[in-house]
């Protein structure tokens, strides 16, 4: 058992490449705060290396729409990572759609709970049109950021 | 520090590994800065080492597009001191939480501080120990309530500032992972030659919410928060307040600021450092640079001596291995 369980943490422990890059999110994008519930159904990336990311099916609920296309309050979208989250949390996305519809979310970032901010990447967010705008966003250099209140 | 210059953006030291830490880590930000500081530093990606032990701050050299090693539990300054003394043109950094270099590398910690080995030692103080799901650590507050002390910490918690300069470390500073401060207090150590240790209170958004909302959070910020800064007064609170030396009882006390007994920082100040570091709660925090006072480095020292050693000598190899007690074996060992 104390094998098994080694093993499982080894596996865990081992860090993983993303796949490759895929081109910016330019329009039809939604700029949402949700909470992250659960992820299940991992789809493998090749990404050159033994230990690759997977775009998982996650499940968001307790979403609001800050720009961009509106999206409904619990919605499945594929999303990027090693392995799924520990726990459920509040998250910042950037949510794009794949030609056939699918929702992909392109771009993530957790709440810091002491100063209540959340920030994108700029280079995720540099090409939208139109430039997300709307009174709960902001832009913190290069990042655009929310507060969660 | 080494003497080398590199052209270099914050991205250059991003690796392409997936960064996984739960969202709204505080280690986000201190990867942030690290990243955007090591381009100011002129250093060289092929000549940086990140070395950590185990912990969630310990996935950081997976992050760094530098050379890294993730090690064992509290061991990184043993592989860190290996690395220096094999190649000291390299510049180590140690990567290490509170549980990590205070319990279970507490010996390893000491000793990599008392010999002075020239690195940067970061230790993210969160308090707990997150990547084990939340148990108290050795600095977590008397009363901290876990899931291995379901009914709050009796033990009482390690400063880890007053633990490097018992252990005879020659820098010691402190920052806070969103604080905008925090890349200058890295630069300072990186500048400082010799084991630099920084401790850097790092908010674990899962396990130990909001610890240091005390003197982190905005409405009391400048009231709890003392920046040090070299040949400048301690003033906080916006200037209206100072620190002075309460000569009668060989203590600090907080005076007016436009008082004259407000101290002016002298990092060298060894006992005001320990007066700094271990201020109560109803002082502000010392964050900065509080102590630096340059020694010589273990490496130098190192290098030094195996010179002096080899003066004057040819190798010899053979000579060598015949040196002392040797056996010739003629015959074949007795089969059993």
């Amino acid at each position: 058992m104390i094998g098994l369980l080694a093993a499982a943490q080894a596996v865990m422990s081992v860090p993983v490449a993303p796949g490759p890059t895929l081109p910016p999110v330019t329009s039809g994008y939604s700029i949402v705060v949700a909470r992250a519930a659960s992820q299940s159904d991992p789809q493998p990336i090749a990404c050159g290396s033994d230990f690759c990311t997977s775009w998982f099916l996650g499940e968001f609920d307790q979403a609001v729409t800050l720009a961009g296309e509106p999206l409904p309050s619990k919605f499945e979208a594929r999303l990027e990572m090693g392995s799924p989250y520990n726990m459920q949390y509040r998250l910042l996305l950037l949510v794009g759609r794949d030609p056939e519809g699918t929702l992909r979310v392109r771009s993530t970032a957790g709440f810091n709970t002491r100063t209540k901010e959340a920030c994108l990447d700029g280079d995720d967010t540099a090409a939208l049109t139109p430039e997300p705008g709307g009174p709960a966003l902001f832009k913190r250099g290069r990042a655009m950021c929310t507060i969660d209140r | 520090m080494n003497e080398m210059t590199s052209v270099t953006t914050a991205k250059d030291w991003a690796s392409d590994q997936e960064v996984r830490w739960c969202p709204g880590c505080g280690d986000y930000a201190v990867l942030k800065a690290v990243q955007r500081t090591m381009p100011d530093l002129g250093v060289a990606r092929e000549k940086t080492v990140f070395i950590s032990g185990i912990g969630c701050s310990s996935r950081f050299p997976y992050y760094m597009s530098t050379y890294g090693f993730h090690t064992i539990h509290g061991r990184a300054p043993a592989f860190a001191t290996g690395v220096k003394l094999a190649n000291p043109e390299l510049d180590v950094w140690i990567i290490t939480g509170d549980g990590d270099a205070l319990s279970i590398g507490g010996n390893h910690t000491m000793h990599v501080l008392r010999r002075n080995l020239d690195c940067q030692i970061l230790l993210f103080n969160n308090e707990i120990y997150g990547l084990t799901k939340g148990q108290y650590s050795p600095t977590s507050r008397v009363g901290t309530r876990s899931p291995s002390t379901p009914f709050g910490s009796v033990d009482r918690p390690v400063t880890p500032c007053a633990f490097a300069l018992g252990s005879g470390a020659r820098f010691i500073a402190r920052g806070i992972d969103v604080h905008k401060n925090l890349p200058d207090v890295l630069k300072a150590a990186h500048a400082h030659r010799g084991a630099s240790f920084v401790e850097i209170y790092q908010n674990c958004v899962v396990y130990n919410d909001d610890v240091f909302a005390g003197f982190t959070e905005r409405d009391v910020a400048a009231d709890k928060q003392l920046w040090l800064k070299a040949g400048e007064k301690m003033l906080f609170a916006g200037g209206t307040k100072g620190l002075a030396l309460d000569v009668d009882r060989l203590c600090l006390k907080v005076v007016a600021g436009d008082d004259p007994a407000v101290i002016t920082h002298d990092p060298k100040n060894k006992g005001i450092a320990a007066m700094l570091i271990e201020m109560p709660d109803s002082f502000p925090v010392a964050l900065g640079v509080i102590y630096e006072d340059p020694a010589p480095t273990f490496e130098s020292a190192v290098v030094e001596q195996n010179k002096a050693a080899a003066s004057g000598k040819t190798p010899d190899l053979q000579k060598l291995v015949s040196k002392g007690q040797t056996w010739m074996v003629e015959k074949e060992p007795h089969k059993l």
